[in-house]
């Protein structure tokens, strides 16, 4: 197992959002976790990247136990996620943001005595996964100055700019139009290709065309897990989504 | 794009650092050499404060700690032991960095206000602690009569004209620093964590081991101006040391303009002749000074040199645009 988090409990004040998950993760699989609005879908992710310390329970990575370990440390070890409201860096150039997330694996970003330029070395390989993300037209702009659709590719460009192990994705194709869809998942599905991918996605046609594996949160707790066809029709989460999850 | 839009701030920031240096060179001749030396002293502090406020995001209140605790350092080592001019200056710099370096550990991760009130906490701190030990830094009275060293052997800093000009050069060297770390790569990690420090850390950036090392870059360079101080007043005193000293480099910065490294250049001379001729014409220059600090900052919401950069900006924006649409 790439990942393995055990009985894993976040409460905040007394209100548990994640309730006792027990998530394993195998090398090299797409897993999607959907459920409903305030399932526990983002606070698991913000667990797992270390963002939020558990109340419970451990979480193991690529061999090492992650439980108590910072944010910072967790992506160095190539566990990265992407953010359900996009998080970019608003008014540097779409270039830069990406710049800014290759530069983390380098020395040069502690270089305080150094000219600019001493990131140069990085253009080539932004400007590669800005052509990827058909992001080169804005390569220039301010990350601000994107429309919606963009900035949601940026988001994922600066995810995949760490080339991780183990890419945490929430929501890649949230308030997308269906135009806008079909290129993410092209995206994500190339980016799985010898990755391991977690994501967390309301529109089940990306979860039916991405993931193996599919489970179920909520109220904090994984009701079922399975394929995409065995997980789809389980009453449970028909009831779960209540009027039904139309693919 | 980006390449126009970085030549138009290279050809700002060239344009303001010529501004800047030839109102350096000729204010000795247009002001009273002392009112001089303290314009340059205050604008290298509120240049190495900008790196602080404008490129993490952190307000500290306490930056006379590095400021005062310098100018007492040097002074010591040049009125006791008769050090001469380098190595007074440097041995102050190093203090600056080492409380620095401490206060930084303690206060970094904090954030807001709660970063702005321990900052002024140890700043009070060291204020006590110099009241109470008066042996060492007289006290109330502060340390008097501090002789200026030689420069090198020799030539003794006795000419306030010369002095003027090495103060000069030292300030010129301390700001072209702080242009140098802004702009590095380490310079745009930082502003990446100022944007958005949740996403810098999801990237794997210890965003507390840089906002600690630009706290240390500051606290030396503000050590270095507080060092200058020392031996151009040929005294220093608690004033140095005050959390009123802290409050006016804020005030310098925000005038001249957050984040420009260059507005503090203009702000401090603005604050500082404004005070200066204020003094002579009323009892409570403090208040006055008060009223106009809100109209310029109502007016000039970046501060006077913000605003400008801001202005230039827009309008390359505009050029660029308009001819398409
Ligand atoms: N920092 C917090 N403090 C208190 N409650 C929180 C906090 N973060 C999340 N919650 C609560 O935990 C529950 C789960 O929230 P979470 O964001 O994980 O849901 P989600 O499954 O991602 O929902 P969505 O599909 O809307 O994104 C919600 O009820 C939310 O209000
Ligand atoms: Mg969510």
């Amino acid at each position: 197992m790439l990942l393995t988090a055990t009985r894993l409990v976040k409460e905040f004040a007394g209100f548990r959002a994640v309730d006792g998950v027990d998530l394993r993760v195998p090398a090299g699989a797409t897993l999607a976790i959907i459920g409903p609005n305030g399932a526990g879908k983002t606070t698991l992710f913000n667990l797992l990247s270390g963002f939020v310390k558990p109340s419970a329970g451990s979480i193991a990575f690529n061999g090492n136990d992650i439980t108590e370990l910072d944010a910072a440390s967790v992506a160095r070890l190539g566990l990265v996620r992407s953010f359900q409201i996009t998080s970019v860096f608003p008014h540097v150039s779409v270039r830069d943001n990406v710049k800014i997330a290759l530069l983390a694996k380098h020395p040069q970003a502690r270089s305080f005595w150094d000219s600019a330029s001493a990131a140069d070395f990085l253009d080539e390989p932004a400007d590669a996964l800005l052509d990827k993300l058909r992001l080169s037209a804005h390569a220039d702009r301010l990350a601000a100055e994107l429309p919606y659709g963009r900035k949601r590719a940026l988001e994922l460009a600066v995810t995949l700019a760490l080339d991780p192990l183990l890419l945490l994705l929430d929501e890649p194709t949230s308030g997308l139009g269906t135009e806008d869809v079909d290129p993410i998942i092209e995206l994500v599905a190339e980016a799985a290709q010898g990755r391991t991918v977690v994501l967390v996605e309301h529109n089940m046609n990306v979860v039916e065309r991405l993931a193996q594996h599919v489970v179920v949160l909520q109220y904090g707790k994984v009701i079922c897990e399975g394929s995409y066809a065995s997980v789809h029709d389980d009453a449970r989460v028909v009831e779960a989504y209540l009027g039904g999850i139309d693919a | 794009m980006i390449a126009r839009a970085a030549a138009l701030d290279r050809r700002i920031a060239l344009a303001l650092a010529l501004g800047a240096l030839a109102l350096g060179l000729l204010l000795p001749h247009v002001l009273y050499v002392g009112l001089a030396t303290d314009i340059v002293i205050w604008a290298l502090f509120a240049a190495a404060f900008d790196l602080l406020l404008g490129y993490t995001g952190l307000l500290s209140f306490g930056h006379a700690m590095f400021f005062g605790g310098a100018s007492y350092v040097a002074g010591l080592l040049i009125l006791r032991a008769h050090w001469s001019f380098f190595p007074a200056v440097a041995a102050a710099v190093l203090a600056a960095t080492a409380i620095a370096a401490l206060v930084g550990a303690i206060a970094i991760r904090r954030q807001g206000i709660y970063f702005a009130m321990i900052t002024l906490a140890f700043g009070q701190m060291l204020y006590f602690l110099a009241n109470q030990f008066g042996d060492w830094t007289g006290g109330q009275d502060g340390l008097q009569n501090v002789q200026r060293p030689t420069l090198i052997a020799g030539i003794r800093l006795d000419n306030d004209t010369l002095l003027y000009y090495i103060a000069l050069a030292a300030a010129v060297l301390g700001v072209a620093s702080v242009l140098r770390v802004v702009n590095s790569p380490f310079g745009r990690v930082l502003s990446a964590i100022r944007e958005n420090e949740p996403r810098a850390t999801s990237l794997g950036y210890r965003t507390s081991a840089y906002k600690l090392v630009a706290f240390v870059l500051s606290g030396a360079l503000a050590g270095l101006a507080g060092a200058l101080f020392v031996i151009a007043h040929r005294f220093t005193s608690l004033d140095t040391l005050d959390w009123h000293t802290s409050g006016e480099v804020v005030i310098m910065t925000v005038l001249g303009g957050i984040g420009t490294v260059f507005g503090p250049l203009f702000g401090a001379p603005f604050y500082l002749i404004i005070n200066d001729r204020l003094s002579t014409l009323t009892t409570s220059p403090g208040l006055v000074l008060g009223i106009i600090f809100i109209i310029v900052v109502s007016v000039f919401r970046r501060g006077m040199i913000g605003e400008l950069v801001y202005a230039l900006r827009r309008r390359r924006h505009v050029e660029h645009v308009a001819p398409g649409a």
